[in-house]
């Protein structure tokens, strides 16, 4: 490792180590395979941090084929905070596990789904597109900077003078790929739960909608272990006179279904409205 | 688009929509109400018509020669916050270095002389 010039200076990434993946692949255990990004404050993610490296899909490639050849299973752990391109690898594996910002539990919890101990439930936060270019905010990001301007070099909290149009309008994650239906990359389902559900018996009480909109359903368990299920209510106002998503996340409800009865349970959800 | 004014009183159907993702919607319903109820105005800041002017004072020696006043030259603090001030103008890279890692290597090197 090169010598720090001061404490918080960030040293360049090692480089990849050499795998030998034909004698790993010849051994009795499965695959894990992590691939990770820095994530925090402080700094607008760059385009290449999205898309995997050819040096991420090739090593993703070389251990699937390998370890498929021996009839072994090859899970990617994600160890990310944002989305990142899956749609070119996705299929070459057996499963995904997105771990998401776990804090420092994060390698117990992750541990814990592998080994069937906590049945996965989680909801993603964001869209993963199939293609960088299908985020709206793709045609305005990296900022343009103003030319001719100098770049503040006198005072620590500067930069060069720069603009952004946020042109994508209210149509952000989940609100652009339904409005103008284009098909994303890591569908919800793809971290579902080992077991199944039904939802049915929805429910919308418009009585007291004055103060409220009170909607209820149903969730039952209809596969043969518990497991937690988020519920999510969306809304469709009618058109007007200004634009609006296709549908809106207004509610969400976990259903807690544990053995040895999984059963049936009533979720309410309410939206306050405002008339 | 545009079918009816917001807030008339022509009635409007809304629909709820549950399910375990956008894309992934169970089951669905409807109701009909004699208005809107979802008011919603677009105020004139969000809707930018023009190009935004941005204008940035320069701040060069003179502000920091300014913030020196105060300070007796060839006394100690003066000496220990000129050297900060050399040591992150020797490593900040105006071509690479984002606003961000600018202060961060700043506040790096306050930290640094904090400690020592």
């Amino acid at each position: 490792m090169p010598k720090k010039k001061f404490f918080f200076e960030l040293l360049p990434p090692i480089n990849e180590m050499v795998l030998d993946v034909i004698a790993l692949a010849a051994n009795k255990m499965n695959w894990l395979l992590f691939l990770g990004r820095l994530r925090g404050d402080f700094r607008d993610r760059k385009k290449e941090g999205i898309i995997p490296a050819p040096a991420e899909k090739d090593m993703i490639k070389l251990v699937a084929e390998n370890f498929h050849r021996q009839n072994k299973k090859v899970v990617v752990i994600l160890n990310i905070g944002n989305v990142i391109e899956t749609a070119s690898w996705s299929n070459q594996v057996d499963g995904i596990i997105l771990a998401w910002q776990g804090g420092q539990e994060g390698g117990n919890a992750v541990a814990d789904v592998i080994t069937g101990k906590v049945n996965p439930s989680g909801k993603l936060p964001t869209t993963f597109p199939i293609d960088y270019h299908d985020i709206p905010s793709s045609k305005n990001f990296p900022v343009e900077t103003f030319r001719g301007r100098r770049k503040l070099e006198w005072v620590g909290l500067s930069g060069t003078p720069s603009e952004v149009i946020y042109e994508e309008d209210i149509y952000i994650g989940y609100r652009f790929f339904d409005t103008f239906k284009v098909k994303d990359s890591l569908s919800f389902r793809l971290w579902a739960s080992s077991t199944s559900f039904q939802i049915d018996q929805l429910s919308a009480d418009t009585k007291q909608l004055n103060d409220k909109l009170l909607v209820r359903v149903r969730v039952t368990d209809t596969g043969k272990s518990s497991g937690k299920e988020v519920v999510q209510l969306y809304l469709t106002a009618p058109k007007g006179s200004i634009n609006k998503p296709a549908q809106e996340l207004k509610g969400f409800a976990r259903a807690h279904l544990s053995e040895p009865k999984p059963g049936k349970v009533m979720l309410e959800m309410t939206v306050p409205v405002k008339t | 688009m545009r079918t009816h004014p917001p807030g008339s009183l022509r009635p409007v159907e809304y629909e709820v929509k549950i399910g375990t993702a956008s894309d992934n919607i169970k089951q669905t319903d409807k109701f009909t109400l004699s208005k809107e109820i979802l008011v919603e105005k677009v105020h004139k800041v969000l809707g930018p018509v023009t190009k935004i002017s941005v204008t940035i004072k320069r701040i060069g020696p003179h502000t920091i020669k300014k913030s020196r006043i105060s300070l007796k030259k060839h006394t100690k603090t003066y000496t220990v916050i000129m050297e900060i001030w050399k040591k992150y103008l020797s490593c900040l890279n105006p071509q690479a270095d984002s606003l961000s890692a600018s202060f961060y290597k700043f506040t790096a090197l306050v930290d640094l002389f904090l400690v020592c």
